[in-house]
């Protein structure tokens, strides 16, 4: 990386702490969209500043009255059931994906609703489109054999601070996924691992991982889901966190053909070399 | 439209769980025997999830747990109690209606309500009004005390290991740490404050959390965020 991401660099301690300009935030907040380092650097320079902060007092009395004085109407019922598109709309470009492009790309900070897609560095995908194309045919070729031996399972999602022994007592503090839920079991080669996901109708999805070990000093483990012949990187957990969250757009979700797990070097990259730890499709 | 009192009391020892709320009964996939008086023992990830789900008692033990530490920094960078109570509020508003704005794959519950609670505390500190109070506040609190009282009752809250940790610190990583975020001062103001270079007050900030960090897996703080920066 040259001088013009040490300008950056510089500025991440400075940034966590809400110390820079709101030119300067703009400039790295638009940043941050597309580099998981500096991202994950952010990450963890706030999650030290907030031992700063005082503990074991109450907030004043009368708080959270306000609070739920204001909370939003009722929500409507749970849509536990995939809203199938139409036909027509089934052949719309697939969000801010390129199906064409054969490159997997970082998952970028949480945006603005519920409903939009990870988006791509369709920079990143011009420069290395030659490499990754290779890579992410072998993925693919993986997962269309792990297709073959998945079978479709409810979904747990577990405490992601706390290792929880019973997953069964979880699953019963969460919502039971219903008919039409998208959800996959993905397994090791020798099936002694297994991970589970689910993604709702409204594009929420979770990756509960059963039994992982922790992937060591430096390392990372990288979730990866295959949406219309592309990989994207879902995100990535370790340190013996074994729930990891994502979105997708939900007008994509029928694209959803795939998860997958590799343990890559911290913080992620941009395109896995690696043979996938588990591995699930869709059936 | 508002909800009804979920009957829902954070500032009690135990959550009092009322299943006949609108929100709540409009999760009527959700298993509220298996919640009832079980949210202690939820993860803040699991709350997240909930929350996402509109189940209001998790709101409220999210609240319990963090709206104290919340409330502490706002008041601490705003010194106006009616402001930080804002804050507050603000903060977990934000947190019922956008739960995907938390990432935890970056960091735990609280450090992200925290880096809320300071990035809105700090906007609020930055307009003309709340900086004139500011000022005048650190002006009457010199003049009476010769010294930063706020600042050492404050240092008396923190952890013994935390305190240890930002003590071990270079001085000069320390006042500047100190200055950015307890003093929601940008670094060219903490530059001007300490007669140093733009470059060196950055250098020292990031340098300085990054030891800050080091210094609190050294003794034993279980931080989520994985490798090293």
């Amino acid at each position: 990386m040259g001088e013009y991401h040490d300008d950056f660099t510089d500025l991440l301690g400075a940034y966590a702490l809400d110390a820079i300009d709101a030119d300067e935030a703009e400039l790295m907040a638009d940043h941050l969209r597309t580099c998981p380092w500096c991202a994950g650097e952010v990450a963890e320079h706030r999650e030290v500043a907030s031992f700063l902060s005082q503990t074991g007092a109450d907030a004043p009395p009368g708080i959270w009255d306000r609070i739920s004085f204001e909370l939003s109407p009722a929500a409507p019922p749970m849509r536990m059931a995939l809203t199938r598109p139409d036909a027509e709309q089934a052949t719309e470009p697939v969000g801010s994906t390129q199906p064409n492009a054969a490159t997997a790309t970082p998952a970028t900070a949480p945006t603005s609703d519920r409903g939009d897609v990870v988006s791509l560095d369709k920079s990143r995908s011009a420069r290395s489109a030659g490499r990754t194309q290779s890579r992410s045919r072998t993925m693919l070729a993986v997962l269309a054999v792990a297709a073959c031996l998945v079978v479709a399972l409810g979904v747990v999602v577990v405490n992601q601070n706390r290792r929880i022994d019973d997953l069964q007592q979880v699953a019963q503090q969460l919502p039971r996924p219903g008919t039409g839920d998208l959800s996959v079991k993905l397994t090791s080669p020798s099936s002694e691992r297994t991970a589970r996901a689910i993604v709702s109708a409204d594009g929420q999805g979770y990756l509960v991982v059963d039994d992982l070990p922790a992937p060591g000093p430096g390392d990372v483990y990288q979730v990866w889901g295959q949406v219309d012949g592309t990989m994207l990187s879902l995100g990535t957990f370790g340190d013996g966190r074994d729930v990891v969250r994502f979105q997708v757009d939900p007008a994509n979700i029928d694209g959803v053909k795939a998860f997958a797990i590799t343990k890559e070097k911290a913080p992620g990259v941009i395109t896995s070399t690696q043979a996938p730890v588990v591995v699930g499709a869709v059936i | 439209m508002t909800s009804e009192s979920s009957g829902t009391d954070p500032d009690s020892a135990e959550p009092i769980d009322s299943p006949s709320t609108e929100a709540s009964s409009s999760v009527d996939e959700f298993d509220e025997g298996n919640m009832r008086g079980d949210l202690s023992e939820v993860s803040d990830a699991g709350l997240v999830v909930a929350i996402s789900r509109y189940h209001e008692p998790a709101l409220a033990e999210a609240y319990r747990r963090h709206a104290g530490a919340v409330y502490g920094l706002a008041r601490r960078l705003l010194s106006d109690d009616a402001r930080a109570e804002e804050i507050v509020q603000e903060v977990f508003l934000r947190l019922w209606n956008s739960p995907d704005k938390f990432d935890p794959g970056r960091g735990t519950l609280r450090s992200y309500l925290l880096a809320q609670c300071h990035g809105r505390s700090v906007d609020l500190l930055r307009s003309d009004t709340s900086r004139r109070r500011r000022e005048e506040n650190d002006l009457r609190r010199t003049a009476e005390t010769g010294y930063d009282l706020e600042r050492e009752v404050w240092d008396l809250t923190l952890a013994d290991h935390v305190r240890d940790a930002i003590a071990r610190l270079p001085e000069g990583e320390r006042e500047a740490i100190r200055l950015a975020y307890l003093g929601g001062h940008t670094y060219r103001e903490v530059a001007t404050m300490l007669d140093e270079p733009e470059g060196t007050v950055k250098s020292r900030i990031r340098s300085g959390l990054k030891h800050l960090r080091s210094e609190l897996v050294a003794a034993g703080v279980g931080l989520e965020t994985g490798g090293e920066g």
